[in-house]
């Protein structure tokens, strides 16, 4: 039996019999991991407070090859992303990259720079008030380049121009556009415009935290929003459904200005 | 290994399908109900059949209960200007325990979860809001303090605030009997925030 350390980030718990729950973390040092937490639904539990949904923690563990699912044997928090549960745009959209590891992540498959980009995108959520989904349109892009699947955006796939014309056409399947001075797009092509082009490739390359400076329109935004899940969707199979981002569209709605009624 | 009886096997398959209950934990609870008296068995038969037959929902506050409305929905001791609202039914039991409240209850179903994609749609929301246009004076918001019951307690705050109705959040911070060095800074960060004059 040997003792592991590992810092993480709790993407989900699920209860387990009346006392314990199965918490299941992205860490730097083991990927995607999912460990019993014994005795954590009591009150009294050491670990009331910590094991707390997006928490940054460092935990310890015992490595037991026969069993399937090793025990969580401490936890710390290194740090609480307290505005998560004070603001709700903060709480809906960081459930995004959440869901995204969680879903499209394998177990026991450790990847840095994944980490680091979890870690950076939550941060940036919580530290920032406005431009927060210039923060997680900056995650996607950066995920997919994690993931082997960066899109094509520094010059037309067939004309090579560097500079996107006025209206140019996304194709999902391949990751790459077409400038619209070289094709009127198919049915298969996503619209984006010269200004939509030039964002995503700043977005793709910013840190995540300074991606709040883009000046985006809510058109502009909705339009990437649409080409960016649906990037996602095309290239992850586990990623046909995001909940969350579901749920933040009908939060956004539900507590939009110019609604009078929230009822 | 597999049983000769079809009716052993059976017994073991549904009593494996429930949560926390694996297979050698089933054949125990099966072998240990072949020991027992046919009427002790049957009566457990009865009362899961019953569990399933009589057993509803209350439609004003969707606590478990056999008639409808429920007892404290129809009940005249009642304080009518109050709701507490909570996730699940067992906090209704929980809550009636320490009888110091004497409100009424309503139970959301849940809490919100964006990874689980359970909304406000997925929650009884709406009919709270509907009920809010009765008498109601306050209401408590019960959820769990974790993140998903503190986002919930937020989203209900923001709809129930423009109705000019008091809106009050159970205490969170250390529980009783415990230790104050074993306590997480969050726990104690929200312990002083929420302190009271003594």
């Amino acid at each position: 039996m040997a003792i592991q350390k590992a810092e993480g980030i709790v993407l989900r718990r699920r209860s387990q019999g009346e006392t314990s729950k199965i918490i299941t973390f992205y860490t730097r040092e083991f990927g995607k991991l999912s460990l019993m937490a014994k005795g954590s639904r009591g009150i009294h539990s050491k670990y009331l407070g910590t094991l707390e949904t997006y928490n940054h923690l460092s935990i310890v563990f015992y490595q037991k090859d026969q069993r399937q699912l090793q025990y969580l044997s401490q936890a710390s928090i290194v740090r609480s992303f307290a505005t998560f549960s004070t603001q709700l745009a903060k709480f809906s959209l960081a459930s995004i990259p959440c869901e995204v590891v969680e879903k499209a992540e394998i177990d026991n498959h450790p990847h840095p720079q994944l980490y680091h980009l979890l870690l950076d995108t939550l941060t940036a959520i919580d530290e920032h008030h406005s431009g927060l989904r210039n923060i997680v349109r900056a995650f996607i892009l950066q995920y997919a380049v994690h993931s082997g699947f960066e899109p094509e955006l520094d010059r037309c796939h067939h004309c090579s121009r560097p500079d996107p014309a006025d209206l140019n056409f996304f194709f999902l399947t391949d990751g790459y556009y077409i400038c619209g001075r070289c094709t009127s797009g198919d049915v298969q092509s996503r619209r984006i415009s010269g200004y939509g082009v030039q964002l995503l490739r700043w977005l793709i390359k910013c840190p995540v935290g300074s991606a709040v400076d883009a000046q985006v329109s809510a058109a502009m935004g909705s339009e990437l929003d649409l080409l960016l899940f649906d990037y996602l969707k095309t290239h992850f199979e586990s990623l046909t459904v995001i909940h969350s981002y579901d749920q933040l569209l009908k939060l956004s709605a539900e507590f939009a200005p110019n609604k009078s009624n929230p009822q | 290994m597999k049983y000769s009886s079809e009716t052993v096997e059976k017994a073991i398959h549904e009593l494996s399908k429930l949560p926390g209950i694996g297979r050698k934990m089933a054949q125990r609870h099966v072998f240990f109900l072949l020991k027992q008296s046919e009427s002790q068995v049957k009566q457990l038969a009865e009362s899961l059949v019953d569990l399933k037959l009589k057993v509803i929902h209350c439609s004003i506050c969707f606590n478990v209960t056999e008639s409808d409305p429920c007892k404290i929905c129809a009940g005249e001791t009642r304080d009518r200007t109050m709701i507490c609202v909570v996730e699940e039914a067992n906090d209704v039991l929980a809550l009636e325990k320490t009888g110091e409240y004497k409100g009424l209850y309503h139970v959301l179903g849940g809490a919100l979860s964006p990874l689980d994609g359970i909304g406000p749609d997925n929650l009884h929301v709406r009919e709270l809001l509907l009920r809010l246009e009765e008498a109601v004076q306050e209401i408590i918001i019960a959820t769990n303090p974790n993140t998903e019951g503190e986002a919930t307690a937020l989203y209900l705050s923001k709809l129930i605030k423009p109705m000019n109705i008091r809106i009050s959040r159970i205490a969170r911070g250390i529980p009783v009997g415990a230790d104050l060095e074993y306590a997480d800074e969050v726990t104690l960060a929200r312990a002083i925030e929420g302190r009271r004059e003594y």
